[in-house]
């Protein structure tokens, strides 16, 4: 049986200057007990999708749904059942750790008090009741963390939330994450430019780019069925010839060749290559953010000239 | 102020204590309309050293790393930040005097010169007592100017005359100088305030425990009410008592910093109108509140607040500057002229020719005018008429200057309560309607209409009513003339509406629920968009 759909994002665009959308066409869905990474450079809409997810944007075309509701008609409804934690969230300051704890305890009836406590000690705060302003930004993300985790959501989305800790805290953040959701089949939504995190996480990578979805795939397919090839300038002078080869998913240009990312084996791209151009390139399997560079860094203005 | 507050609706990420060209401008504005004002009693004073002192104890002060690591002590780092804060307190205040003496309208106001500078001494380094090792304000430090502002109506309250006034100041300033001074240490420290600042034993406390305890409105009470809106509730409720609803405008203009505190909460399970009333609250609610509470302010033998001379329009350029005419009355009573200004007579035929001002290419007359050279028996006669309209009932002028019979004013009584509320309520409304407007999520593929709509809602307004102090108030002693226009309009339709209060009351909620219906549904439609600020 196929577990229910939590998130459709379908055709959705988004401006926020005229003719210049951030988000032109999304498609995708999320099933529940799904962990998605958002992926993408700085400006590629990832929290805008987020936004629009929560229902903090308003979408100029088409439609968002969160547990088949629409997260702007029935906020309340939809926010009941999500959990939130974004880089730039800012708490309030004066607030202490015992105030926002009363305060979500409040507005989520199924609060998880067992889950606070265990969550408290294993942050080091369950006897540390300071104002939000006196805590390390490790550790007032935690409070974040503790207060968008304990009324258990059906959906966790996560904006970046390790953005700026040390590996460490890093590390103890998304496992707490994972362990102590998704294993429980909560699904998790978030956006980060760690791929590290990325990968440590697992599950479905979406990478955004030019306000659409340029890759959907699960991790491991990902890994396992797209390769880099190094494919030199003077065998194939024009870049789009490569681009509008069959599974080219992006290519620029290096110094004397050009990088190109296939979907395939390195054996078959390289077969391909071959076949159409006449030529031995080199071909192999990189890692995630090997792959994520290739596909959306570096100067491909200039490589297009 | 109002530059200060423009500005920070327009770069919301701008902070205007970083530029201290920026701050010397805002406080440029309320110094030179204050002074120039002419200070009519005390209350001019205090009004200018409050504005001096909030904007002095907002004054960047902590040490930058530059400053901590050079080579000099902690003394010669605070001489040159306090001159420098100096600068900033007294330049708007001797270019004010500059203003006064090129207009030629007054003599040099000497005691408002010294009194305010006293008060920039306290407003400077009031602050920096709380935690001299830092240089920097902590949160006493925002009890600074409600302190200044206490000293300040305590000596109004006990009618200080002005060498008394600049006897307490000056003693004041040169105790917490000479404190301030001994406690100056050799090196200033850069360590976060948060940390290092106190001790908080409750921190000990089990935090689950703590939570059990907490009421859950907590964060709504922390997150809404910064420190700096106990300060705008006593503004709120002194300019309630002069009658000086617009401040309730200004309080809308702060709602931006409301806002921007209750950012957070939009990813919590809040309806859009929960999340709009915790804004509306604090912001919108409660100055209101505090402007009526203010109105109905009567303190038996001090009659300031229901005065019958209550914001009056001066005499300047028409009379001897500080002639205290007693049927002086603030514009909302003053007649628009058709044509020429006819003489006043009286039935005995004495007469007068009334003081007038132009506003807005009209003239107003003050039809209840009595000149220096009137006399006794017409200016009686005069202050009946005048007392009638202010109060309902003639009084006599003896009586008055006693200061025995100072009954409730007539625009402070319910029925014109309900109508100024209702007025100031839509008025509030359309206001942030229009600032709202670019947060609608349609306004961003539409520019240009956002510009348009911004400018009418925010700098027409704005604008016309700096115009008025400026035009009218500097050259004609009109300071508020809008305010007074509008408060004109409410008193000619309280008599054709039905005298039953409770149908005014249902005549006047139509019009406010009508546009807060508007709002609701703005809200609902608007997104917070851009860079999250501090908050």
């Amino acid at each position: 049986m196929t577990p229910p759909m939590i998130l459709e994002f379908n055709d959705v665009a988004r401006s926020y200057k005229k003719d210049k959308p951030v988000l032109d066409g999304v498609t995708f869905s999320m099933q529940a007990g799904e962990v998605v990474a958002l992926l993408g450079r700085n400006a590629a809409g990832k929290t805008t999708l987020i936004n629009l997810a929560m229902g903090m944007l308003f979408p100029h075309r088409g439609t968002v749904r969160v547990f088949g509701m629409s997260p702007t008609e029935e906020p309340v409804a939809v926010k009941k059942r999500i959990g939130y934690v974004s880089e730039d969230q800012v708490l309030p300051p004066t607030s202490r750790i015992s105030e926002m704890i009363a305060f979500h305890r409040y507005l989520y009836k199924n609060w998880d008090v067992a889950l606070e406590k265990e969550l408290l000690q294993r942050f080091g705060l369950s006897r540390n009741d300071a104002k939000i302003k006196e805590l390390s930004k490790g550790q007032a993300r935690q409070v974040a963390l503790l207060c968008a985790v304990c009324h258990r959501p059906e959906l966790l989305v996560l904006d970046e939330p390790a953005g700026g800790l040390d590996p460490a805290a890093r590390r103890e953040f998304l496992e707490t994450s994972i362990q102590l959701l998704n294993r429980e089949g909560t699904a998790i939504l978030f956006s980060s430019h760690n791929m590290g995190d990325v990968e440590r996480l697992g599950g479905r990578a979406i990478l955004l780019d030019g306000g659409k979805v340029r890759i959907d795939s699960e991790l491991d397919a990902l890994r396992e069925n797209t390769c880099l090839a190094v494919i030199p300038q003077y065998a194939v002078t024009n870049l789009s010839d490569i681009r509008n080869l069959e599974g080219c998913l992006g290519a620029r240009g290096g110094t004397n060749e050009w990088h190109a990312i296939f979907r395939g084996s390195p054996s078959e791209v390289q077969t391909r290559l071959q076949t159409k151009f006449n030529v031995s390139a080199q071909c192999q399997r990189i890692p995630l953010e090997e792959l994520f560079v290739e596909l959306v860094g570096g100067d491909r203005t200039a490589a297009l000239k | 102020m109002t530059l200060y507050l423009l500005l920070h609706y327009w770069k919301p990420n701008l902070d205007i204590r970083e530029n201290r060209t920026l701050l010397v401008l805002a406080m440029l504005v309320p110094m030179i309309v204050m002074v120039t004002w002419g200070f009519p009693g005390t209350v001019g004073v205090w009004a200018a050293a409050g504005t001096t002192a909030m904007l002095g104890a907002i004054t960047p002060q902590r040490p930058t790393r530059f400053e901590a690591a050079l080579p000099i002590s902690g003394r010669d780092i605070a001489i040159a930040r306090l001159v420098s804060a100096f600068a900033v307190n007294v330049t708007p205040i001797l270019l004010a005097t500059a203003t006064i003496v090129a207009f030629n309208r007054a003599p040099f106001p000497a005691f408002e010169l010294a009194a305010s500078v006293f008060i920039s001494v306290l407003a400077v380094l009031l602050p920096r007592l709380v935690n001299t090792n830092q240089l920097t304000v902590t949160a006493g430090g925002g009890v600074t100017p409600i302190l200044v502002m206490g000293i300040a109506a305590g000596a109004a309250i006990l009618r200080f005359s002005h060498a008394q006034s600049l006897a307490l100041l000056s003693v004041s300033a040169v105790a917490v100088g000479a404190w301030w001074w001994r406690r100056v240490p050799e090196a200033f420290q850069l360590a976060p305030l948060s940390v290092s600042s106190r001790v908080d034993h409750s921190s000990d406390a089990d935090v689950s425990s703590a939570a059990d305890r907490t009421r859950w409105w907590h964060v709504i009470r922390t997150t809404m009410f910064s420190k700096m809106r106990v300060y705008n509730c006593a503004l709120a409720i002194m300019m309630g008592a002069m009658g000086m609803w617009q401040l309730y405008l200004i309080s809308v203009i702060m709602m931006e910093d409301v806002w921007q505190r209750a950012r957070w909460m939009q990813s919590m399970p809040l309806s859009h109108r929960s999340r709009l009333w915790m804004l509306l609250t604090p912001g919108f609610f409660l100055p209101l509140l505090l402007t009526i509470i203010g109105a109905q302010l009567h303190i038996p033998g001090h009659d300031e607040f229901q005065s019958v001379n209550r914001s009056a329009i001066g005499t300047m350029g028409q009379e001897s500057r500080y002639f205290d005419s007693p049927t002086s009355v603030s514009f909302d009573y003053w007649e628009q002229a058709n044509g020429a200004v006819a003489p006043i007579t009286a039935p005995w035929g004495e007469t007068v020719q009334p003081y007038v001002i132009h506003v807005f290419n009209r003239t107003y007359y003050n039809p209840y005018t009595a000149r220096k050279a009137s006399s006794e028996r017409f200016t009686a006669w005069q202050f009946e008429r005048l007392t009638t309209s202010v109060f309902g009932v003639p009084l006599a002028l003896k009586d008055h200057d006693d200061g025995q019979l100072n009954p409730r004013r007539l625009n402070a009584q319910p029925r014109m309560m309900i109508l100024n509320v209702a007025t100031a309520l839509v008025i509030g409304f359309l206001f942030m309607i229009g600032m709202g407007f670019v947060r609608w999520h349609k306004s961003w593929a539409h520019q240009t209409i956002v510009g348009i709509v911004m400018v009418v809602f925010m700098v027409v307004p704005i604008g016309v009513w700096l115009f008025t102090i400026v035009a009218y108030g500097m050259r004609q002693g009109a300071m508020n003339v809008l305010v007074p226009l509008l408060e004109r309009q409410l008193m000619n339709l309280s008599p054709v509406l039905p005298s039953n209060n409770f149908v005014v009351l249902a005549f006047a909620a139509v019009p406010v629920l009508a546009v807060y219906s508007l709002l609701e549904w703005q809200y609902k439609n608007s997104e917070m968009v851009g860079p999250v600020p501090k908050v």
